[in-house]
């Protein structure tokens, strides 16, 4: 049974286990980039905010 | 932005484990009398699978929790789960025809465990992605926790499959008959440590795509209220 075509099934097996897991955390990590994005766009949709009503008061 | 010291915790140890798991596996545990080192497969394949399960429960009684309280929270959990869950499944699917091929011949067979699990696979596929395509933000985590609690049911029943027909599929090793599973104690180590491995990682897993979905809808919650600051200035 120990032939090297089988221990290439057990390297495929295992390499695909990585590949996958790899991928779900890729895609963990962009979904976190993309929240972070969204605060900084918040962020500067606030101080846009902000500075409006500072020179509406100043007027 | 600080994480945690128990998400630092935790994740140290399911790499610790992830890494003894995988030496036990492929280098301690002894190749089989029959499959040679093909079976080392195996300690992988199940170790996803129960978590996998785990995780389909964890739908099932999040989406109760949501239906009888109607609290977002438990739509997120019961959602981040599903996602695990599914990525374990998409494993055991893979690495099951990566075995069976040379141990059968052949890399899948319609038998009633193979079908049944791409079944339960195809149902947390639609239970993940259903969401995007209702537009009704009231009903989306309704039908979401119904199709959870569904899907949750045909656990039982891929795992009693090997019992109740006639398959190609081996026997149950975790609370099987007498005279099945394994005996040799390395290898009884080699899938406890994936077992243990995987249960880590669902944690982990699942702590991430929950904070991520809280965060989404905070997120959302809040540009609904800069929006209307907006249009009143």
């Amino acid at each position: 049974m120990n032939t090297p075509d089988h221990m290439s099934y057990l390297i495929a097996a295992y390499s695909a286990i990585w590949i996958l897991i790899a991928f779900f955390l890729f895609v963990l990590m962009m979904r976190n980039r993309r929240l972070l994005n969204q605060v900084k766009e918040l962020e500067d949709r606030l101080q846009d905010l902000e500075n409006k009503r500072e020179g509406g008061s100043r007027e | 932005m600080k994480v945690p010291i128990k998400h630092i915790v935790l994740f140290i140890l399911t790499l610790i484990t992830m890494e003894t798991a995988l030496i036990w596996a492929l280098g301690v545990a002894p190749p089989d009398s029959e499959q040679g080192d093909v079976q080392r497969i195996f300690y992988f394949h199940l170790g996803c699978i129960w978590p996998g399960f785990i995780a389909f429960f964890y739908v099932a009684y999040a989406s109760i929790r949501y239906l009888l309280t109607r609290d977002p929270e438990w739509d997120r959990r019961a959602l981040s789960s599903g996602e695990v869950g599914l990525v374990f499944c998409s494993l055991v699917l893979i690495t099951g025809p990566i075995w069976a091929k040379p141990v059968w011949g052949d890399w899948w067979a319609w038998d009633a465990r193979l079908t049944s699990t791409l079944v339960l696979w195809l149902v947390f596929l639609g239970y993940t992605r259903l969401r995007d395509y209702i537009d009704d933000e009231s009903k989306r985590p309704r039908i979401s926790a119904v199709l959870g609690i569904i899907g949750a049911c045909l656990v039982p029943f891929v795992y009693m499959s090997t019992r109740l027909f006639e398959t190609m599929h081996p026997k149950p090793v975790i609370a099987g008959d007498e005279g099945s599973g394994i005996k040799h104690p390395d290898m009884q180590m080699a899938l406890y440590l994936a077992l243990a491995a995987f249960s880590l990682l669902y944690i982990v897993f699942w702590q991430q795509g929950r904070e991520i979905l809280e965060g989404e809808s905070r997120i959302k919650n809040v540009k609904a209220g800069l929006n209307l600051l907006e249009d009143e200035s």
